[in-house]
């Protein structure tokens, strides 16, 4: 029998039109993004001007102009960086502890039946109560910082994995038992890719989570970080270093959804159709 | 591998309480090697028989024995060489469809050559080797049934269970695909058990074809079909068979 062949289309126009034609199509798709943010920046700006006070928002031009500042000074990145790796080593914790502990109480009744309670407590539980225990317990430590970050995120994670796991195709599990594949290929091959889309918005959601306790953690109870320059210049009631370091904060989450995380699910995702509604 | 159905009856419990019985003291005995087609209103049953035979499904009362495994209410088990072509595709959609059959093929241990060089043969059959790396959500719902086909056929299994296996596929497709089935049964002869809607295709294929009644499902009655093979199917005795066959079927099987 012949094999259906894929045919290739004939090349109908020349390249290089075709290629500006993309550029600028390509272009075109970001404007929305770019309106956005004009837009924003306008609004802030009007706000700014017609508040009586400048102790309330600091203007575009005295934020920027403190942010230039800012990044001239080595100190900032030392911030920048110490607050990013508390900030990732409790979200790493958090991740995998979530991971293990959502698939076990997806897949085994047992499970849910013993944690199911606990994770919904956890989940209810204010992060600023975590910050504050936890600063008891461990004094003003690294440790106390990273433990907040990651019970605080924990219970987030755990509920999106467990409930991913739950919704994951028993056909192709029944698929996998009558073609007895392994155990581990069960898992990584079958389970694994299905919960996969869960692991990506826990993440998201998980990192978004993370940031903002982070920094009251280190409001709290640190004498470095970002969240330390919050509590160091709202004590001066200095709004636009506020600002300066609140655009900080957003533009590296910004970086990291759409830089990092948007681009490893695209690819790992690549097999998904895309979806047109 | 031989069957034997003993009194097999399966009642799925409902979410109101009580229950819905699907299988009804079904009694039969298949024989190595045979070809058994099962004919029967929608609903009544049949995937879902084929599903205890896999293993898949505990029965309710009676038991079915698969070679020298016994599957009755209390003890479930995982019979092997079972191949089974579900009524859905069930392929995984993240790999492509040379890793999806590697994947199937893994447990039975072949050298990699030989692996390579069944997915080969087996695409070739039912001509979709230049489709060998896409993912299954870029194929069309007969080129998934088709893969769905071969990953049964692919690991050379004892028994095959085959729930519709061609419905999606085009009549002329359809009719090439079963003269190859019929060509590689000749070198291997497992046991099948084919569940179709289309009388054509029971009487081309069968040994013995069993009409199912309505849910809950037994077998109303076997038709044994001793034309020999390769069979065509515009011969008289092969029409008039089908013709007899829908008779049955729209006269007194259905009414209930
Ligand atoms: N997992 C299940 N839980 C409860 N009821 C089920 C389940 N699977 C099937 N049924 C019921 O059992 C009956 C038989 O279903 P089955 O899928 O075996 O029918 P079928 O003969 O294969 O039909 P078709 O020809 O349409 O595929 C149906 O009434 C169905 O609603
Ligand atoms: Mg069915």
């Amino acid at each position: 029998m012949q094999s259906e062949k894929v045919q290739q289309l004939p090349v109908i126009a020349s390249s290089a039109p075709r290629a500006s034609r993309a550029v600028r199509r390509r272009v075109g798709s970001y404007l929305p993004y770019l309106y956005s943010v004009l837009g924003a920046l306008l609004a802030w700006w009007l706000l700014a001007a017609l508040l009586p006070s400048q102790f309330i928002l600091a203007t575009p031009l005295q934020t920027f102009t403190v942010l230039g500042g800012l990044l001239q000074k080595p100190d900032t990145y030392v911030h920048i960086v110490l607050t990013l790796m508390r900030l990732f080593i409790g979200f790493f914790i958090a991740e995998i502890l979530g991971l293990i502990l959502g698939t076990l109480m997806g897949l085994r009744q047992y499970f849910e039946r013993t944690f199911s309670l606990w994770v919904v407590i956890g989940l209810t539980i204010p992060s600023l109560v975590w910050a504050i225990i936890t600063l008891m317990i461990f004094g003003l430590s690294e440790a106390g910082v990273i433990v907040a970050i990651a019970i605080t995120s924990f219970p987030v994670i755990t509920v999106n994995i467990w409930g991913g796991v739950k919704s994951i195709n028993t056909k192709l599990l029944d698929m996998a038992k009558v073609f007895r594949l392994s155990r581990a290929d069960i898992l990584l091959r079958v389970i694994l890719p299905q919960i996969l889309p869960y692991v990506f918005s826990s993440s998201r959601y998980g990192i978004g989570i993370c940031w903002k306790i982070a920094v009251v953690v280190e409001m709290l109870g640190s004498s470095n970080g970002v969240g330390y320059q919050f509590a160091y210049w709202f004590g001066l009631l200095s709004m636009s270093h506020v600002f300066a370091w609140t655009f900080i904060l957003v533009v590296i989450m910004t970086v990291m959804e759409f830089g990092v995380i948007r681009v490893l699910e695209r690819r790992v995702l690549a097999w998904r159709p895309e979806i047109n509604f | 591998m031989r069957l034997a159905f003993q009194s097999l009856s399966l009642q799925f419990p409902i979410a109101e309480g009580g229950s819905l019985p699907v299988l009804d003291k079904i009694t039969a005995s298949v024989e190595e090697g045979e070809f058994i087609c099962l004919l029967g209103p929608s609903g009544c049953g049949k995937s879902t028989l084929l599903n205890v035979v896999a293993g898949l499904l505990s029965p309710t009362e009676g038991s079915v024995v698969i070679g020298d495994v016994e599957i009755t209410a209390g003890a479930r088990a995982l019979p092997s060489g079972i191949g089974y072509v579900f009524q859905e595709p069930r392929l995984l959609d993240w790999m492509s469809v040379e890793k999806n059959l590697l994947l199937t093929l893994k447990p039975l241990g072949l050298p990699a050559a030989e692996r390579a060089a069944l997915i080969r043969r087996y695409l070739d059959m039912v001509g979709l080797y230049a489709f060998k790396d896409t993912y299954p959500q870029r194929l069309s719902g007969g080129m998934q049934s088709r893969i769905s086909l071969i990953r049964a056929l692919i690991i050379s299994p004892q028994i095959i269970l085959m729930d519709e296996p061609l419905n999606s596929v085009d009549a002329i497709t359809a009719m090439r695909i079963r003269g190859e089935f019929v060509r590689l049964l000749e070198a291997a002869r497992p046991t099948i058990l084919f569940v179709t809607h289309n009388i054509g295709e029971a009487v081309y294929f069968a040994d013995r074809i069993f009409l199912m009644t309505n849910r809950p499902t037994s077998i109303y009655r076997e038709i044994r079909v001793t034309l020999p093979r390769p069979r065509s199917t515009t011969s008289r005795e092969l029409t008039e068979l089908e013709a007899e066959i829908g008779r049955i079927l729209v006269e007194e099987i259905l009414p209930d």
